[in-house]
Parts: C-alpha cells; structure tokens; sequence
C-alpha cells in the first residue's frame, strides 16, 4: 500500500478563527448597545446610523454571518481535511472565500447602518450583496465537495453529511428568499407579495436557523466532541437516522412563524405538526452527545473545553424543546411577538451556537500553534461567568415576555381593555431590560477573556501554516476493474450525497411554497385595496430604510384583545401590494396595521420628531433627520415601473404622472401642518412617512364606512 | 391525523400527501439500512475523528 505525504492547510482554519473572534466581539458590542437603547433612548444618539432599528439588523447579521459563520467555517476547514484525510482542494479557493467572506461582512455593516436594507429578517442585505454571497457560498461548496472528492478516506464521517447539508440548503434558501427586482443599485423590491413574501421569508428564516446554526455545528459537535472527549460518539448508527430525519422534518416547520396570521390556515397546521416532530430528532442528537461523555464526566470536571461543548449541547436540547413547544398554537399565542421568543433565541445563539464555538476555539488553537491553552484557569471563569451571563439574559426575558403579553390580553370585569395604553406595558418591563444588558455584558467580558487568553496562546505557540501529514492513498479491492468502478462510485459519492440532499430539503420547501402560488383562492383579493400612492410608495421605503418593522408590527391576529386594542384583524387580501410585506416579528411598539387615521399628521410629525413629546417616557428612539432630509423624488418612475412587472396594477404610462401626483398630495399634507403652525419642506421624508402611516390599514375601514 | 390537516387544502392535498408518503418510505429505508449495518464499519466510522494525526495521539496518552 502506497503511503501520501501530503500537508493539512492550517492557515485557512487559523484565519477563520481570528475572524471569529474579531467579530464575536463586534457582534456583541452592537447587541449590548441595542440592549441598554431600549431603556436609554439617548443612546440612539439622534443621528440615523445608530438608531435601534438599524442596529438590530447589524447586531443579527454580525451574530449569526460573522462571529457564527465564521466559527462554521474555522471548524469545517480544520476538520474536514482531517476526516477526508485530504487537503483542501484549492488553496485559492480558500482564500477568495475567507476574504469574499469578510469583504460581505464588511458592505453589510456598511449598507445597514446606512438604511440600506431589503428589511427581510436575516436577509436584509441589497441584492448587489445577495450575488457576491451566492457567489462566495458556492466557492466555499465547491471547495469542500473538492476536498471529499479527492479525500484519502474510504468513509465520509458523518460530520461532513453535516457540512453538505449546510452548504446545499443554504444555498438553495438564500436564492429563493433573494429573488428580487432591482431598482437601482441599491434598492431592490421582491417580487412575493404580502402573504407569499412571508411565508416564503419564513421559509427561508426558520431554514437558517436549521441550516446556518444548527446542522454545521451539529456536524461540528460530531467532530470536536470526540476529540476534546478522546472517544467515539455515542452511536454511530443514531448520528444517521439523527442527521436524516432533521432534515427531512425542519424544512416543513417554517409556518410555525406565521401561526394566527393571515397565512391559511393549512400552512399553518402543517408547521406545527412538523414543529413537534422535529423534537425527537434533535433530542437523538443532544443525547447522542450528551452520551458520548457517560464514564467521563471527570474529564468535564476539570476541562474547560468539555464544560463549553456539554452547556452548549444542553442549550441546543432546551432551545429545541422550547421550539415545538412555542409551535403550539395556544403557547404561540402568548408568545408571539414579546421577549419569550428572543430568550428562545438567545438559548440558541448564546448557549449552543457561542458555547460551541468557544470550545471549539479553545481546542483547536492550541492545536494550531502547536502549545498548551495559556490558562485553563481564565477558560475555567469565561466559561462561568458565559454560564451566568446567559442565565441572567434569558430569564428576565422570559418574564417580561409573558407579563407584557398577559398585559395585553388583560380585560377589565366590564369588558374594556385593563392596559389600553401600550406604553404602560412597556414601562412595566423596563427593569427586565436593564438586568437582561446585564447579562449581556457578563457574556461579552466573558467574550473579552477568551480574547486575551487566545492572544496569548497564540504568542506562546508557534504557528505553521502547512502540518505535514501522510496516510495510504485511497485503494479498493484487488481486482483491477473492480477496484476503478468502485473508486469512481466513492468519488462521486460526495456529489450523489449533495443531490440527495438537495432532493430531501426540496420536497418539504416545495409543498409549503407551490400552493400558495398556484391556487390564487388561497388569498382572498379584496376589492377596495388599492395600490399605494407614490408617495405613500416613498413612505413605506422610508419605513423600510429607518428600520420600524424591528420594534413594529403591521400585522393583527384575531384575538378580542387585539381587535379591542388595534381594529378588525388582518386579511390576506390587505396586502396583496406589499412588496416586501412588512408584518414583523417584535412588538417592542404597538402594531400599526390599522394606524391610518388615527392620530393628526400634527401628532406624528411630533412624534417623530421627539416621541416623548407624544408620549412621555416612550422608548421609542427620535428622528429628527427625517424633518430636514429631502425624500428622492426622481426614483418615484423606476419604483412605480418596477412595481408594475411585479404585478401591482398602476395603469401603462403612470410613471409619467407619478411625480405630478406625488407632489400634489405632498403638498396638501404640508399646507396642512402649516395651518397648525407647522413649517415643513413638502418633499421631506416626513411628509412621505406620514402619507404611509396615515394610509396603513384604511383600504378596509373605508369598505365598512361604505357597506354602512 | 395528517390527512386531516392536509384535506383542509383543496387541490393540494395529493400533492401533500404523496410527497408525505414518499418521505415515510425514505425515512424507513434509512432505518433498515442504518439497522443491519456492518458493525465493522461503524466502529470504524465512529473512531474516524480519532486517528487523525500523529500529534493527537501524543498529546492524548499525557
Ligand atoms: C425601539 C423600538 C421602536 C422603533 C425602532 C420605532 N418605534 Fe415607534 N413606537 C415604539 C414604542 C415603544 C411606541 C409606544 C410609545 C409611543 O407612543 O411612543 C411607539 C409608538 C409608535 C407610534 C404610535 C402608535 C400608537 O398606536 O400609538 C407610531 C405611529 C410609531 N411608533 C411609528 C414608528 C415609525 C414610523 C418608526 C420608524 C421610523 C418607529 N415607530 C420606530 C417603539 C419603536
């Protein structure tokens, strides 16, 4: 048997890694400044790059594409040369992907805080940015499946099927949920509307929590548990049936985001039903881990590493059982739209995602730089003092989820709502949020130590960029044909694995997405919703631009209390125009779905100036700027054409009267603030925002004025 | 309890459910297959991330 010489490339994972934690701490800094914003508002700082809604998009993003991705790829590039027994297959692959990779992360951070945002959760980037990603995330694909082609390894460890699944879902979501038609450079409408862009949107977001958090790191859990463990898996045998079962269920569950919404109603059960099926996959795999260490836990008594990996695994275990369970309708009910869904998250994020990728990193750069950890002592307190931080960020929210939402739902003996005042639940939860920044910041000074501790290590190792390393070339059997028919079954093995992949994750997507577009009855048309004026059209991009959809609904499930406290309950028919729809997920404000009409234009144009000035005590940030900046007017054609391909019926030739249009009603919204002694420019985006604000959920109440 | 939930679609629920059906019988293949595997290539599998290197080895018998 011929032995290879051949060497691991080192540099690739090192540079991941430093870009993991450069990140992590970025990520962090932007979420504990969002955290303190919503019980200090004078931190938004009055000018628009810092404002909450547009920091909560860069503190997602950098979380889960930069600290979490990179993390994914740091481990991908150190484990899969190892189990294929293989270098990458192209140095140059690698780098365009680490550099492509933080040149996107970069126009990311650049385009949010600069408003630049499709407002899609998790996919806000502008289209420009959606192609580079494809194009980097196909690099990555390729160089991976490269790699396991040419791998020395008869078998592919179960960890790569992992990294296939990632790679191959991933790509197949981040392109359907970007469809969209480009306006201009930047600015970009998906051609889904209203019900279809949320389903489609939650398709894709749920599908990224499974196949950006979860499955790469359970494919790297495969890997660096038994390494840091120093034994085998558990089962081999259940890491199978885990790893084909979780992704045949998660690709149905997504709806589950979308329960009581103007979704029908049979998307809905089945993301449910699904939701709770996928309880039993991912309690295979935590178990599988879990097990792994039985006999061993002596081992975890005095390893950091291994105490990060079995937090991080139980973390994965809770989030997993919170999931199906905030699935079911009536806990959804209570749930939706409060606290309780980002402690959810941060189980995830927090314990089993950063944990992970902590344990990860405090194994494998010592490995690197060929030395010991500089102190397992400061390993031992960051992983006490993360511990501590996630418990102090996730339970407050949980109380103040359920006390805000039991608030909202509160009646009076006499039938009226006990808390009319939305702000009054908000003010209610404040101290939640300040102990929650609290948690926060444990979490980040714990982020800091495994920084310096890292640096250190990294000073007292010494690094190669090439590890020398050999192993027999891959060879089957005796007989000589025999053996080239094999070979070329086990090469192509790794291609049919990602076909077979691609095939499993398509059925699922396929039955949740086709109906709603072929059967047109699915959404009922209403008549008297009409497209949105031009200005209005402005308006609404001035909403999407400064982030509102982070902290307001438009969306009103039929519940008594929200009909009570908001109007009539959203209809799928009202937002047939809604490119992109814009229900959000959050109410850290109250739902503006019926907001037309409710207040003067004198009363936003105040409270968009200074919302306390309307509503003391308000944590809602200012936006002064939106007073002085002068809206765009000259896109106003290209974004009425556009809307038209996309199905929005503005008659043939309207571009040409749009601006015309525009201006008239810009005008009389000016004249009026002016009689009430306000002096305002008409083409100033408030003007334009409040023509939005004042149209949003009227198209219905105007038919019940007329049926009358 | 699926064909209740998946009736309530007109003219998808053949769809649904074929696609459902085809998910079942893949699922219990896998199962098979992953049951009467070789028990030598399972251990070899498992042990797979354990042989890596030479350097591993050292460090793991401190
Ligand atoms: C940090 C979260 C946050 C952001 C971001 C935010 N708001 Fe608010 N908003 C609130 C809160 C809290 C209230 C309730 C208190 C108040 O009236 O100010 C509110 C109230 C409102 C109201 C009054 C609703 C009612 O029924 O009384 C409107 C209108 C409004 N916001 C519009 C906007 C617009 C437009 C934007 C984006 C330019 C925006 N908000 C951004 C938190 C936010």
């Amino acid at each position: 048997m011929s032995v290879e010489r051949f060497s691991y490339d080192n540099q690739s994972p090192k540079l991941f890694a430093l870009a993991t934690i450069f990140w992590g701490v970025v990520a962090m800094l932007v979420g504990l400044t969002i955290a303190i914003q919503l019980y200090v508002p004078a931190l938004n700082l009055g000018i628009p790059y810092t404002t909450f809604g547009r920091l909560r998009p860069l503190h997602t993003n950098a979380a889960i594409f930069a600290f979490v991705g990179n993390a994914i790829f740091a481990g991908i590039y150190y484990s899969l040369q190892r189990i294929s027994k293989a270098r990458m297959y192209s140095d140059v692959l690698s780098k365009i992907h680490f550099w492509g990779w933080q040149l996107i992360i970069v126009a990311a951070a650049v385009t949010l805080v600069s408003g630049i945002t499709t407002s899609k959760e998790y996919a806000e980037l502008e289209w420009p940015i959606d192609i580079a990603i494809a194009v980097v995330w196909v690099v990555f694909g390729w160089n991976m499946i490269g790699t396991l082609v040419k791998r020395r390894e008869k078998h592919i460890y179960v960890a790569a099927w992992f990294y296939i699944a990632t790679f191959v879902t991933v790509a197949v979501l981040h392109i359907g949920n970007s469809i969209e038609l480009p306006v201009s450079f930047l600015k970009s409408y998906p051609v889904y509307a209203g019900v279809q862009d949320a389903l489609v949107q939650w398709w894709y977001g749920h599908n990224a929590v499974a196949f950006f958090l979860t499955t790469p790191f359970l494919g790297l859990m495969y890997y660096f548990l038994p390494k840091a463990a120093n034994r085998p898996i558990f089962s081999y045998k259940l890491s199978i049936v885990h790893f084909w079962s979780l992704i045949f269920i998660y690709i149905w569950a997504g709806p589950h985001h979308l329960l009581y919404t103007a979704l029908p109603n049979w998307a809905q059960s089945l993301g449910t039903a699904f939701s709770i099926m996928l309880w039993m996959p991912s309690w295979g795999g935590m178990l599988n881990g879990l097990l792994t260490l039985r006999g061993a836990w002596d081992k975890v008594r005095d390893d950091p590493v291994l105490k990060f990996l079995v937090v991080s695994i139980t973390a994965y275990g809770m989030a997993t059982f919170e999931g199906p369970m905030l699935a079911l309708k009536n806990v959804n009910a209570i749930a939706h739209y409060t606290d309780w869904i980002p402690a959810h998250v941060h189980v995830g994020t927090l314990g089993w995602n950063g944990f992970m990728t902590f344990g990860v990193l405090y194994w494998m750069i010592p490995k690197l730089f060929k030395t010991k950890l500089y102190s397992k002592k400061l390993a031992t307190a960051h992983f006490w003092i993360g511990t501590l931080g996630i418990i102090t960020w996730v339970i407050p929210m949980w109380w103040s989820g359920i006390t805000q939402s039991l608030m909202w739902k509160e009646f009076t003996p006499l039938g009226l709502l006990k808390y009319p005042n939305f702000l009054e639940t908000v003010l209610q939860i404040i101290p939640m949020y300040i102990i929650r920044s609290v948690g926060g910041t444990l979490y980040f000074v714990g982020m800091l130590m495994l920084t310096y501790n890292l640096i250190k290590t990294m000073k007292l190792g010494s690094f190669a960029k090439n590890e020398d390393a050999e192993a027999p070339a891959l060879v089957m059997g005796e007989n000589k044909l025999r053996r080239g028919m094999a070979h070329r079954w086990l090469e192509s093995k790794p291609i049919l694995f990602t076909v077979a992949t691609f095939i499993v994750i398509s059925i699922g997507g396929l039955v949740e997405i086709v109906p709603t577009y072929l059967i047109k009855s699915n959404i009922p048309t209403i008549a008297s919703v009409k497209p949105y004026s031009p200005l209005e059209l402005q308006g609404r991009d001035v909403y999407i631009s400064e982030g509102c959809n982070n902290c307001h609904s438009q969306l009103i499930r039929p519940f008594r209390s929200e009909v009570e406290r908001y109007g009539e309950y959203s209809k799928a028919g009202e937002f047939v125009y809604d490119h992109p729809f814009l229900w959000g997920s959050k109410r850290t404000g109250p739902d503006l779905a019926r907001i037309g009409g409710k207040y003067s234009d004198m009363w936003h144009y105040l409270h968009m100036q200074n919302p306390r000035q309307m509503s003391p005590g308000s944590i809602m940030p200012e936006y002064p700027w939106l007073l002085e900046n002068r809206l765009d007017v000259e896109s106003t054609p290209a974004k009425i054409s556009v809307m038209r391909k996309l199905g929005v019926p503005y008659p043939e030739g309207y571009e040409g009267k749009a601006i015309a249009d525009l201006n008239k009603q810009a005008n009389s919204i000016a004249d009026a603030l002016l009689d009430n002694g306000i002096i305002v420019e008409p083409d100033a985006e408030i003007i334009a925002l409040i023509a939005y604000l004042q149209r949003l959920g009227t198209d219905i109440k105007t038919k019940v004025a007329e049926t009358k | 309890m699926f064909k209740n939930i998946l009736k309530s679609v007109e003219g998808t629920d053949t769809f649904s459910i074929i696609a459902m059906i085809v998910f079942f019988l893949f699922f219990i293949y896998i199962i098979y297959r992953t049951f009467y595997m070789d028990k030598k290539v399972i251990d070899k599998m498992s042990h797979l991330p354990l042989e890596d290197d030479a350097e591993d080895l050292k460090t793991n018998k401190e």
